[in-house]
Protein backbone atom coordinates (compact mmCIF):
# COMPACT_ATOMS: atom_id res chain seq x y z
CA UNK A 1 0.00 0.00 0.00
CA UNK A 2 2.82 2.37 0.90
CA UNK A 3 4.25 2.05 -2.61
CA UNK A 4 0.91 2.88 -4.16
CA UNK A 5 0.53 -0.55 -5.71
CA UNK A 6 -2.93 -0.61 -7.33
CA UNK A 7 -3.06 -4.37 -7.01
CA UNK A 8 -3.15 -3.95 -3.24
CA UNK A 9 -6.66 -2.52 -3.47
CA UNK A 10 -8.45 -5.83 -3.23
CA UNK A 11 -6.37 -7.05 -0.30
CA UNK A 12 -6.96 -3.80 1.58
CA UNK A 13 -10.65 -3.95 0.85
CA UNK A 14 -11.11 -7.54 1.92
CA UNK A 15 -9.06 -7.23 5.06
CA UNK A 16 -10.44 -3.99 6.42
CA UNK A 17 -14.00 -3.93 5.15
CA UNK A 18 -15.60 -5.92 8.02
CA UNK A 19 -14.13 -3.67 10.70
CA UNK A 20 -14.85 -0.46 8.81
CA UNK A 21 -18.39 -1.52 7.95
CA UNK A 22 -19.20 -2.47 11.53
CA UNK A 23 -17.69 0.72 12.95
CA UNK A 24 -19.56 2.94 10.52
CA UNK A 25 -22.76 1.06 11.08
CA UNK A 26 -22.54 1.20 14.87
CA UNK A 27 -21.95 4.93 14.70
CA UNK A 28 -24.44 5.85 12.00
CA UNK A 29 -27.08 3.29 12.85
CA UNK A 30 -28.55 0.62 10.64
CA UNK A 31 -29.58 1.48 7.12
CA UNK A 32 -28.19 4.98 7.03
CA UNK A 33 -28.06 6.15 3.43
CA UNK A 34 -24.62 7.70 3.92
CA UNK A 35 -23.12 4.44 5.09
CA UNK A 36 -21.42 3.61 1.81
CA UNK A 37 -20.01 7.13 1.38
CA UNK A 38 -18.39 6.91 4.79
CA UNK A 39 -16.94 3.48 4.08
CA UNK A 40 -15.47 4.68 0.80
CA UNK A 41 -14.04 7.85 2.32
CA UNK A 42 -12.49 5.79 5.09
CA UNK A 43 -10.64 3.61 2.60
CA UNK A 44 -9.32 6.65 0.77
CA UNK A 45 -8.20 8.21 4.06
CA UNK A 46 -6.44 4.98 5.01
CA UNK A 47 -4.43 4.95 1.78
CA UNK A 48 -3.58 8.62 2.16
CA UNK A 49 -2.41 8.37 5.75
CA UNK A 50 -0.88 4.91 5.92
CA UNK A 51 2.48 6.52 6.71
CA UNK A 52 1.09 7.58 10.04
CA UNK A 53 0.33 4.00 11.05
CA UNK A 54 3.11 3.07 13.44
CA UNK A 55 2.22 -0.54 14.02
CA UNK A 56 1.35 0.08 17.64
CA UNK A 57 -2.00 -1.61 17.33
CA UNK A 58 -3.67 -4.00 14.90
CA UNK A 59 -4.29 -2.28 11.59
CA UNK A 60 -8.01 -3.04 11.94
CA UNK A 61 -8.14 -0.97 15.12
CA UNK A 62 -6.33 1.88 13.41
CA UNK A 63 -8.73 1.62 10.47
CA UNK A 64 -11.66 1.76 12.90
CA UNK A 65 -10.24 4.97 14.34
CA UNK A 66 -10.10 6.49 10.90
CA UNK A 67 -13.63 5.32 10.18
CA UNK A 68 -14.84 6.92 13.41
CA UNK A 69 -13.09 10.15 12.44
CA UNK A 70 -14.69 10.09 8.99
CA UNK A 71 -18.14 9.50 10.48
CA UNK A 72 -17.59 12.25 13.04
CA UNK A 73 -16.70 14.76 10.33
CA UNK A 74 -19.56 13.56 8.20
CA UNK A 75 -22.07 14.00 10.98
CA UNK A 76 -20.82 17.46 11.75
CA UNK A 77 -21.03 18.39 8.10
CA UNK A 78 -24.51 17.28 7.40
CA UNK A 79 -25.80 18.48 10.77
CA UNK A 80 -28.55 15.96 10.92
CA UNK A 81 -28.39 15.82 14.60
CA UNK A 82 -31.64 14.05 14.97
CA UNK A 83 -30.99 11.44 12.38
CA UNK A 84 -27.63 9.95 13.01
CA UNK A 85 -28.69 7.30 15.43
CA UNK A 86 -30.83 5.47 12.98
CA UNK A 87 -33.76 7.75 12.43
CA UNK A 88 -33.43 7.25 8.71
CA UNK A 89 -33.86 3.52 8.67
CA UNK A 90 -36.04 2.65 5.75
CA UNK A 91 -38.32 -0.30 6.33
CA UNK A 92 -36.89 -2.18 3.40
CA UNK A 93 -33.41 -1.85 4.81
CA UNK A 94 -34.22 -3.16 8.24
CA UNK A 95 -32.58 -6.50 8.93
CA UNK A 96 -34.76 -9.54 8.50
CA UNK A 97 -36.32 -10.86 11.70
CA UNK A 98 -34.41 -13.65 13.31
CA UNK A 99 -35.68 -16.65 15.12
CA UNK A 100 -34.42 -16.18 18.66
CA UNK A 101 -36.97 -14.18 20.59
CA UNK A 102 -34.34 -12.84 22.99
CA UNK A 103 -32.34 -11.51 20.06
CA UNK A 104 -35.45 -9.99 18.63
CA UNK A 105 -36.23 -8.28 21.90
CA UNK A 106 -32.62 -7.06 22.06
CA UNK A 107 -32.82 -5.72 18.52
CA UNK A 108 -36.05 -3.96 19.23
CA UNK A 109 -34.50 -2.47 22.34
CA UNK A 110 -31.47 -1.33 20.39
CA UNK A 111 -33.67 0.53 17.95
CA UNK A 112 -35.56 2.17 20.78
CA UNK A 113 -32.34 3.07 22.56
CA UNK A 114 -30.98 4.68 19.41
CA UNK A 115 -34.20 6.62 19.05
CA UNK A 116 -33.89 7.90 22.62
CA UNK A 117 -30.29 8.84 21.99
CA UNK A 118 -31.32 11.30 19.33
CA UNK A 119 -32.37 13.55 22.21
CA UNK A 120 -28.82 13.56 23.59
CA UNK A 121 -26.43 16.21 22.34
CA UNK A 122 -24.65 14.57 19.36
CA UNK A 123 -21.09 15.11 20.55
CA UNK A 124 -21.84 13.58 23.92
CA UNK A 125 -23.75 10.69 22.38
CA UNK A 126 -20.96 10.12 19.87
CA UNK A 127 -18.35 10.04 22.62
CA UNK A 128 -20.50 7.60 24.58
CA UNK A 129 -20.73 5.32 21.53
CA UNK A 130 -17.01 5.55 20.81
CA UNK A 131 -16.00 4.71 24.36
CA UNK A 132 -18.63 2.41 25.76
CA UNK A 133 -19.77 0.65 22.61
CA UNK A 134 -16.74 0.61 20.34
CA UNK A 135 -14.09 0.51 23.07
CA UNK A 136 -11.91 3.44 22.03
CA UNK A 137 -9.94 4.96 24.87
CA UNK A 138 -10.10 8.64 25.71
CA UNK A 139 -6.87 9.51 23.94
CA UNK A 140 -8.18 7.94 20.75
CA UNK A 141 -11.50 9.71 21.14
CA UNK A 142 -9.67 12.97 21.65
CA UNK A 143 -7.76 12.34 18.41
CA UNK A 144 -10.91 11.38 16.52
CA UNK A 145 -12.99 14.31 17.65
CA UNK A 146 -10.18 16.86 17.80
CA UNK A 147 -10.55 17.82 21.44
CA UNK A 148 -8.40 17.40 24.53
CA UNK A 149 -8.57 14.23 26.59
CA UNK A 150 -10.15 16.20 29.40
CA UNK A 151 -12.89 17.46 27.08
CA UNK A 152 -13.49 13.94 25.78
CA UNK A 153 -13.72 12.73 29.36
CA UNK A 154 -16.24 15.43 30.16
CA UNK A 155 -18.35 14.55 27.13
CA UNK A 156 -18.27 10.89 28.08
CA UNK A 157 -19.41 11.50 31.64
CA UNK A 158 -22.19 13.81 30.51
CA UNK A 159 -23.11 11.54 27.61
CA UNK A 160 -23.59 8.60 29.95
CA UNK A 161 -25.60 10.71 32.35
CA UNK A 162 -27.84 12.03 29.56
CA UNK A 163 -28.34 8.60 27.98
CA UNK A 164 -29.29 7.25 31.38
CA UNK A 165 -31.71 10.14 31.91
CA UNK A 166 -33.32 9.71 28.50
CA UNK A 167 -33.84 6.00 29.05
CA UNK A 168 -35.10 6.51 32.58
CA UNK A 169 -37.72 8.92 31.26
CA UNK A 170 -39.42 6.04 29.46
CA UNK A 171 -40.42 3.76 32.32
CA UNK A 172 -41.29 0.81 30.10
CA UNK A 173 -38.06 0.99 28.14
CA UNK A 174 -36.02 1.45 31.31
CA UNK A 175 -37.56 -1.68 32.78
CA UNK A 176 -36.85 -3.63 29.61
CA UNK A 177 -33.24 -2.45 29.40
CA UNK A 178 -32.77 -3.21 33.05
CA UNK A 179 -34.39 -6.58 32.60
CA UNK A 180 -31.97 -7.56 29.86
CA UNK A 181 -29.24 -7.53 32.49
CA UNK A 182 -25.68 -7.42 31.34
CA UNK A 183 -26.04 -8.94 27.91
CA UNK A 184 -24.99 -11.12 26.30
CA UNK B 1 -16.42 6.46 37.83
CA UNK B 2 -19.45 4.26 37.37
CA UNK B 3 -21.53 4.69 34.28
CA UNK B 4 -25.19 5.14 35.23
CA UNK B 5 -26.75 1.70 35.19
CA UNK B 6 -29.12 2.20 32.28
CA UNK B 7 -26.38 3.79 30.16
CA UNK B 8 -24.07 0.89 30.94
CA UNK B 9 -26.67 -1.67 30.00
CA UNK B 10 -27.64 0.26 26.90
CA UNK B 11 -23.98 0.34 25.86
CA UNK B 12 -23.76 -3.39 26.29
CA UNK B 13 -26.90 -3.92 24.25
CA UNK B 14 -25.54 -1.70 21.51
CA UNK B 15 -22.18 -3.44 21.60
CA UNK B 16 -23.80 -6.86 21.54
CA UNK B 17 -26.03 -5.88 18.64
CA UNK B 18 -25.51 -8.42 15.96
CA UNK B 19 -24.54 -6.80 12.77
CA UNK B 20 -25.61 -8.97 9.93
CA UNK B 21 -22.95 -9.06 7.31
CA UNK B 22 -24.04 -6.21 5.11
CA UNK B 23 -23.77 -7.55 1.65
CA UNK B 24 -22.27 -4.84 -0.46
CA UNK B 25 -23.78 -4.71 -3.88
CA UNK B 26 -21.41 -5.31 -6.78
CA UNK B 27 -21.59 -1.67 -7.77
CA UNK B 28 -20.78 -0.49 -4.24
CA UNK B 29 -17.84 -2.85 -4.11
CA UNK B 30 -16.61 -1.74 -7.51
CA UNK B 31 -16.93 1.92 -6.62
CA UNK B 32 -15.02 1.46 -3.38
CA UNK B 33 -12.32 -0.57 -5.10
CA UNK B 34 -11.98 2.10 -7.75
CA UNK B 35 -11.68 4.79 -5.07
CA UNK B 36 -8.94 2.78 -3.37
CA UNK B 37 -7.11 2.27 -6.67
CA UNK B 38 -7.31 6.01 -7.38
CA UNK B 39 -5.90 6.82 -3.99
CA UNK B 40 -3.11 4.28 -4.51
CA UNK B 41 -2.28 5.79 -7.90
CA UNK B 42 -2.06 9.28 -6.43
CA UNK B 43 0.16 7.87 -3.74
CA UNK B 44 2.45 6.25 -6.30
CA UNK B 45 2.69 9.56 -8.22
CA UNK B 46 3.67 11.39 -5.07
CA UNK B 47 6.29 8.72 -4.38
CA UNK B 48 7.78 9.17 -7.90
CA UNK B 49 7.98 12.94 -7.39
CA UNK B 50 9.75 12.36 -4.10
CA UNK B 51 12.20 9.96 -5.73
CA UNK B 52 13.12 12.68 -8.23
CA UNK B 53 13.35 15.27 -5.52
CA UNK B 54 15.71 13.19 -3.44
CA UNK B 55 18.63 13.00 -5.89
CA UNK B 56 18.35 16.71 -6.60
CA UNK B 57 18.34 17.45 -2.89
CA UNK B 58 21.20 15.00 -2.43
CA UNK B 59 23.35 16.73 -5.06
CA UNK B 60 22.70 20.08 -3.43
CA UNK B 61 23.55 18.69 -0.01
CA UNK B 62 26.74 17.10 -1.33
CA UNK B 63 27.79 20.39 -2.94
CA UNK B 64 27.17 22.19 0.32
CA UNK B 65 29.23 19.61 2.20
CA UNK B 66 32.15 19.97 -0.23
CA UNK B 67 32.00 23.74 0.16
CA UNK B 68 31.96 23.53 3.95
CA UNK B 69 34.76 20.95 4.00
CA UNK B 70 36.98 23.02 1.72
CA UNK B 71 36.36 26.16 3.76
CA UNK B 72 37.14 24.24 6.92
CA UNK B 73 40.39 22.79 5.60
CA UNK B 74 41.56 26.22 4.34
CA UNK B 75 40.84 27.74 7.77
CA UNK B 76 42.53 24.88 9.64
CA UNK B 77 45.62 25.09 7.45
CA UNK B 78 45.92 28.85 7.55
CA UNK B 79 48.20 30.80 9.86
CA UNK B 80 45.37 31.94 12.07
CA UNK B 81 43.51 28.95 13.36
CA UNK B 82 40.01 29.74 14.39
CA UNK B 83 38.59 27.53 17.09
CA UNK B 84 35.74 25.48 15.75
CA UNK B 85 32.35 26.11 17.22
CA UNK B 86 31.71 24.04 20.29
CA UNK B 87 29.50 21.05 19.72
CA UNK B 88 25.90 21.51 20.69
CA UNK B 89 26.24 19.30 23.72
CA UNK B 90 28.82 17.05 25.32
CA UNK B 91 28.03 13.60 24.09
CA UNK B 92 27.73 11.03 26.79
CA UNK B 93 30.59 8.54 26.41
CA UNK B 94 28.18 5.65 26.73
CA UNK B 95 25.97 6.95 23.98
CA UNK B 96 26.60 6.03 20.38
CA UNK B 97 26.65 9.17 18.27
CA UNK B 98 23.64 9.87 16.13
CA UNK B 99 21.12 7.74 17.91
CA UNK B 100 18.61 8.06 20.67
CA UNK B 101 19.34 5.78 23.59
CA UNK B 102 18.36 5.15 27.15
CA UNK B 103 21.48 6.21 29.04
CA UNK B 104 20.43 5.14 32.50
CA UNK B 105 17.49 3.13 33.67
CA UNK B 106 16.40 2.48 37.22
CA UNK B 107 13.46 0.32 38.34
CA UNK B 108 10.81 -1.11 36.05
CA UNK B 109 10.74 0.64 32.71
CA UNK B 110 9.48 -0.81 29.46
CA UNK B 111 9.86 0.25 25.87
CA UNK B 112 7.08 -0.42 23.41
CA UNK B 113 8.09 -0.76 19.79
CA UNK B 114 5.22 -1.65 17.51
CA UNK B 115 3.42 -4.50 19.17
CA UNK B 116 6.42 -5.52 21.23
CA UNK B 117 7.06 -4.51 24.80
CA UNK B 118 10.55 -5.03 26.15
CA UNK B 119 12.33 -4.18 29.36
CA UNK B 120 14.32 -0.99 28.83
CA UNK B 121 18.00 -1.33 29.71
CA UNK B 122 20.82 1.17 29.77
CA UNK B 123 22.18 1.53 26.26
CA UNK B 124 18.97 0.35 24.56
CA UNK B 125 18.34 2.33 21.36
CA UNK B 126 15.06 4.21 21.39
CA UNK B 127 13.84 4.33 17.82
CA UNK B 128 11.38 6.87 16.55
CA UNK B 129 7.82 5.90 17.40
CA UNK B 130 8.83 4.02 20.55
CA UNK B 131 6.98 4.59 23.76
CA UNK B 132 8.74 4.56 27.10
CA UNK B 133 6.59 3.28 29.91
CA UNK B 134 8.16 3.98 33.31
CA UNK B 135 6.18 2.13 35.93
CA UNK B 136 7.93 2.33 39.27
CA UNK B 137 11.28 3.31 37.77
CA UNK B 138 12.76 6.11 35.73
CA UNK B 139 14.98 6.50 32.69
CA UNK B 140 17.29 9.12 31.24
CA UNK B 141 17.13 9.28 27.48
CA UNK B 142 19.81 11.03 25.44
CA UNK B 143 18.63 12.42 22.12
CA UNK B 144 20.66 12.86 18.94
CA UNK B 145 21.37 16.50 19.74
CA UNK B 146 22.75 15.61 23.15
CA UNK B 147 19.67 16.91 24.95
CA UNK B 148 18.52 14.66 27.75
CA UNK B 149 15.08 13.77 28.94
CA UNK B 150 14.48 12.27 32.35
CA UNK B 151 11.38 10.14 32.21
CA UNK B 152 10.04 9.99 35.73
CA UNK B 153 8.13 7.14 37.32
CA UNK B 154 4.48 6.49 36.38
CA UNK B 155 5.07 8.10 33.00
CA UNK B 156 4.20 7.19 29.45
CA UNK B 157 6.04 9.18 26.79
CA UNK B 158 6.74 8.55 23.10
CA UNK B 159 9.61 9.67 20.90
CA UNK B 160 7.78 11.02 17.85
CA UNK B 161 10.53 12.86 15.99
CA UNK B 162 14.27 12.60 16.42
CA UNK B 163 15.78 14.66 13.61
CA UNK B 164 16.14 18.41 13.31
CA UNK B 165 12.94 18.55 15.23
CA UNK B 166 12.98 16.50 18.37
CA UNK B 167 9.53 15.83 19.71
CA UNK B 168 8.16 13.81 22.57
CA UNK B 169 4.52 13.19 23.30
CA UNK B 170 3.72 12.97 27.00
CA UNK B 171 0.59 11.01 27.67
CA UNK B 172 0.86 11.07 31.45
CA UNK B 173 3.47 11.41 34.17
CA UNK B 174 6.39 13.82 34.05
CA UNK B 175 9.60 14.43 32.12
CA UNK B 176 12.42 16.82 32.89
CA UNK B 177 14.41 17.95 29.87
CA UNK B 178 17.85 19.49 29.56
CA UNK B 179 17.99 20.93 26.09
CA UNK B 180 21.15 21.88 24.27
CA UNK B 181 21.45 25.12 22.35
CA UNK B 182 19.35 24.96 19.22
CA UNK B 183 20.39 25.94 15.73
CA UNK B 184 18.07 28.04 13.59
CA UNK B 185 16.41 24.97 12.12
CA UNK B 186 16.40 22.85 15.22
CA UNK B 187 13.38 22.50 17.43
CA UNK B 188 12.63 20.72 20.64
CA UNK B 189 9.01 20.10 21.49
CA UNK B 190 7.04 18.29 24.12
CA UNK B 191 3.38 17.77 23.46
CA UNK B 192 0.65 16.80 25.86
CA UNK B 193 -2.98 16.41 24.85
CA UNK B 194 -3.71 19.99 25.80
CA UNK B 195 -0.44 21.88 25.32
CA UNK B 196 2.73 22.09 23.30
CA UNK B 197 5.98 23.28 24.84
CA UNK B 198 8.86 24.51 22.70
CA UNK B 199 12.25 25.53 23.99
CA UNK B 200 15.60 26.92 22.98
CA UNK B 201 18.32 25.70 25.32
CA UNK B 202 16.95 25.28 28.78
CA UNK B 203 16.05 22.97 31.63
CA UNK B 204 12.40 22.51 32.24
CA UNK B 205 9.90 20.00 33.51
CA UNK B 206 6.59 19.09 31.91
CA UNK B 207 4.17 16.99 33.88
CA UNK B 208 0.75 15.65 33.20
CA UNK B 209 -0.60 14.49 36.50
CA UNK B 210 -3.91 14.25 38.18
CA UNK B 211 -5.01 17.10 40.32
CA UNK B 212 -7.48 16.51 43.14
CA UNK B 213 -10.00 18.95 41.72
CA UNK B 214 -9.20 19.17 38.01
CA UNK B 215 -8.19 15.75 36.78
CA UNK B 216 -5.23 15.46 34.43
CA UNK B 217 -3.43 18.75 34.06
CA UNK B 218 -0.33 19.79 32.20
CA UNK B 219 2.17 21.75 34.25
CA UNK B 220 5.38 23.35 32.96
CA UNK B 221 8.15 24.59 35.22
CA UNK B 222 11.26 26.31 33.85
CA UNK B 223 14.54 25.90 35.73
CA UNK B 224 16.75 27.68 33.23
CA UNK B 225 16.32 29.52 29.96
CA UNK B 226 13.10 30.32 28.18
CA UNK B 227 10.15 28.23 27.12
CA UNK B 228 7.12 28.89 24.96
CA UNK B 229 3.90 27.12 25.85
CA UNK B 230 1.11 26.89 23.32
CA UNK B 231 -2.31 25.77 24.47
CA UNK B 232 -5.75 25.91 22.94
CA UNK B 233 -6.60 29.43 23.99
CA UNK B 234 -3.31 30.97 24.99
CA UNK B 235 0.38 31.18 24.30
CA UNK B 236 2.76 31.90 27.12
CA UNK B 237 6.47 32.65 27.35
CA UNK B 238 8.04 31.43 30.56
CA UNK B 239 11.34 32.68 31.94
CA UNK B 240 13.52 31.04 34.54
CA UNK B 241 11.45 30.03 37.56
CA UNK B 242 8.17 30.48 35.70
CA UNK B 243 5.38 27.99 35.88
CA UNK B 244 2.33 27.35 33.69
CA UNK B 245 -0.63 25.17 34.47
CA UNK B 246 -3.25 24.12 31.94
CA UNK B 247 -6.86 25.06 32.48
CA UNK B 248 -8.91 23.10 34.91
CA UNK B 249 -11.26 21.15 32.69
CA UNK B 250 -12.51 17.96 34.23
CA UNK B 251 -13.58 16.72 37.61
CA UNK B 252 -10.91 14.46 39.02
CA UNK B 253 -13.39 11.81 39.98
CA UNK B 254 -14.11 11.32 36.32
CA UNK B 255 -10.50 11.33 35.24
CA UNK B 256 -9.62 8.48 37.57
CA UNK B 257 -11.10 6.12 35.06
CA UNK B 258 -9.29 7.40 32.01
CA UNK B 259 -8.15 4.02 30.91
CA UNK B 260 -10.75 1.87 32.53
CA UNK B 261 -13.93 0.76 30.95
CA UNK B 262 -17.08 -1.15 31.74
CA UNK B 263 -17.58 -2.46 35.21
CA UNK B 264 -14.03 -1.81 36.23
CA UNK B 265 -14.67 1.88 36.28
CA UNK B 266 -16.52 1.41 39.51
CA UNK B 267 -13.37 0.09 41.04
CA UNK B 268 -10.83 2.75 40.22
CA UNK B 269 -8.91 4.15 43.12
CA UNK B 270 -9.79 7.51 44.55
CA UNK B 271 -8.44 10.12 42.21
CA UNK B 272 -6.67 11.91 44.99
CA UNK B 273 -4.47 8.89 45.29
CA UNK B 274 -3.50 8.78 41.68
CA UNK B 275 -1.16 11.70 41.47
CA UNK B 276 2.40 11.05 40.49
CA UNK B 277 5.67 12.96 40.44
CA UNK B 278 7.72 12.43 43.51
CA UNK B 279 11.11 13.05 42.03
CA UNK B 280 13.30 15.69 43.62
CA UNK B 281 12.58 18.01 40.76
CA UNK B 282 8.87 17.81 41.37
CA UNK B 283 9.13 19.80 44.54
CA UNK B 284 10.83 22.67 42.79
CA UNK B 285 8.79 25.82 42.66
CA UNK B 286 9.98 28.79 40.75
CA UNK B 287 10.17 32.11 42.55
CA UNK B 288 7.96 33.69 39.93
CA UNK B 289 4.93 31.74 38.82
CA UNK B 290 3.49 32.85 35.52
CA UNK B 291 -0.15 33.31 36.35
CA UNK B 292 -1.54 32.55 32.96
CA UNK B 293 -4.25 30.17 33.96
CA UNK B 294 -6.36 29.87 37.06
CA UNK B 295 -4.03 27.53 38.89
CA UNK B 296 -5.91 25.22 41.19
CA UNK B 297 -4.74 24.88 44.77
CA UNK B 298 -2.85 21.78 43.86
CA UNK B 299 -0.09 20.43 45.98
CA UNK B 300 2.58 18.07 44.75
CA UNK B 301 2.11 14.68 46.33
CA UNK B 302 3.95 13.31 49.29
CA UNK B 303 6.81 10.94 48.81
CA UNK B 304 5.88 7.33 49.35
CA UNK B 305 2.22 6.39 49.79
CA UNK B 306 0.99 8.60 46.98
CA UNK B 307 3.79 7.55 44.68
CA UNK B 308 2.86 3.91 45.31
CA UNK B 309 -0.71 4.69 44.43
CA UNK B 310 0.39 6.62 41.38
CA UNK B 311 2.46 3.65 40.28
CA UNK B 312 -0.51 1.33 40.87
CA UNK B 313 -2.77 3.60 38.86
CA UNK B 314 -0.16 3.83 36.15
CA UNK B 315 0.10 0.05 35.96
CA UNK B 316 -3.63 -0.36 35.78
CA UNK B 317 -4.06 2.43 33.26
CA UNK B 318 -1.26 0.94 31.22
CA UNK B 319 -2.96 -2.45 31.23
CA UNK B 320 -6.22 -0.90 30.06
CA UNK B 321 -4.46 1.06 27.39
CA UNK B 322 -2.72 -2.10 26.14
CA UNK B 323 -6.04 -3.91 26.18
CA UNK B 324 -7.65 -1.17 24.13
CA UNK B 325 -4.87 -1.53 21.58
CA UNK B 326 -5.51 -5.24 21.40
CA UNK B 327 -2.19 -6.03 23.05
CA UNK B 328 -3.38 -8.68 25.49
CA UNK B 329 0.09 -9.86 26.41
CA UNK B 330 1.25 -6.44 27.58
CA UNK B 331 -2.03 -5.90 29.39
CA UNK B 332 -1.56 -9.16 31.29
CA UNK B 333 2.08 -8.31 32.07
CA UNK B 334 1.03 -5.03 33.67
CA UNK B 335 -1.88 -6.55 35.59
CA UNK B 336 0.23 -9.39 36.94
CA UNK B 337 3.00 -7.01 37.87
CA UNK B 338 0.45 -4.86 39.70
CA UNK B 339 -1.03 -7.81 41.58
CA UNK B 340 2.36 -9.26 42.50
CA UNK B 341 3.99 -6.05 43.56
CA UNK B 342 1.02 -4.44 45.30
CA UNK B 343 -1.08 -7.29 46.70
CA UNK B 344 -3.09 -4.89 48.87
CA UNK B 345 -3.83 -2.42 46.11
CA UNK B 346 -7.31 -0.91 46.12
CA UNK B 347 -7.38 -1.81 42.43
CA UNK B 348 -7.05 -5.50 43.23
CA UNK B 349 -10.60 -6.53 42.43
CA UNK B 350 -10.63 -4.59 39.18
CA UNK B 351 -7.23 -5.98 38.21
CA UNK B 352 -8.27 -9.54 39.02
CA UNK B 353 -11.47 -9.15 37.03
CA UNK B 354 -9.62 -7.75 34.03
CA UNK B 355 -7.00 -10.49 34.19
CA UNK B 356 -9.69 -13.15 34.35
CA UNK B 357 -11.46 -11.68 31.32
CA UNK B 358 -8.26 -11.35 29.33
CA UNK B 359 -7.14 -14.88 30.13
CA UNK B 360 -10.57 -16.29 29.21
CA UNK B 361 -9.85 -15.41 25.60
CA UNK B 362 -6.90 -17.76 25.36
CA UNK B 363 -6.73 -20.17 28.29
CA UNK B 364 -10.10 -21.36 29.54
CA UNK B 365 -8.67 -23.65 32.24
CA UNK B 366 -6.66 -20.86 33.83
CA UNK B 367 -9.55 -18.46 33.42
CA UNK B 368 -11.77 -20.90 35.35
CA UNK B 369 -9.21 -21.04 38.17
CA UNK B 370 -9.03 -17.27 38.26
CA UNK B 371 -12.83 -17.03 38.19
CA UNK B 372 -13.12 -19.38 41.17
CA UNK B 373 -10.53 -17.31 43.04
CA UNK B 374 -12.41 -14.14 42.20
CA UNK B 375 -15.75 -15.53 43.43
CA UNK B 376 -14.15 -16.77 46.67
CA UNK B 377 -12.69 -13.38 47.40
CA UNK B 378 -15.53 -11.26 46.09
CA UNK B 379 -18.75 -13.28 46.29
CA UNK B 380 -20.75 -10.14 45.50
CA UNK B 381 -18.13 -8.51 43.28
CA UNK B 382 -19.05 -6.45 40.27
CA UNK B 383 -17.63 -9.07 37.90
CA UNK B 384 -19.52 -11.96 39.48
CA UNK B 385 -21.64 -12.51 36.38
CA UNK B 386 -18.52 -12.68 34.21
CA UNK B 387 -16.83 -15.10 36.60
CA UNK B 388 -19.89 -17.32 36.67
CA UNK B 389 -20.11 -17.28 32.91
CA UNK B 390 -16.47 -18.33 32.62
CA UNK B 391 -17.07 -21.20 35.05
CA UNK B 392 -20.22 -22.15 33.21
CA UNK B 393 -18.45 -22.21 29.85
CA UNK B 394 -15.77 -24.34 31.45
CA UNK B 395 -12.31 -25.26 30.15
Amino acid sequence: MQNGDRDAAEAIYERLRPKIESTVRRLLGAGDHDHQDCVQTTFVEIVRSIDRYRGECPIEHWAAQIAANVVYKHIRRRRLERRFFGGTVRPSERPEPISSSRRMVARNLVERIREKMTAVEPQKAFTFLLHDVLGFDLQEIADITGVSVAAAQKRLVRGRRDVHAELARDAELATLVDGMGDVP
Amino acid sequence: MTAPKLARRAARLLAAEELEARTSSTSERDQTMEAIRDALSRRAQRGRRRRWALPIGGVAAAAALVLIASTWSRRAAGPVVAAPAAPAAPASPAVPAGSVVAATVRGTVFIEQGLERLALRSGTPVVRGSTIVALDGEARVVLRSGSTVNVEHATRASVIEDGETERLDLERGAVTSTVTKRGPTQRFLIRTPDAEVEVRGTIFRVSRLEDASCGLQTRVHVDEGRVVVRAAHEDAALERGGEWVSRCLAPAAAVASVAASGAVEAQTAPSSASRGATSPSSSRQGPVAAKLAPAPPSVEPGPSASSDLAAQNALFADAMSSKARGDTRSALTSLEFLLDKYPRTPLREAAEAQRMMLVSGSDKARAATLARGYLNRYPHGFARADAERILHDGP
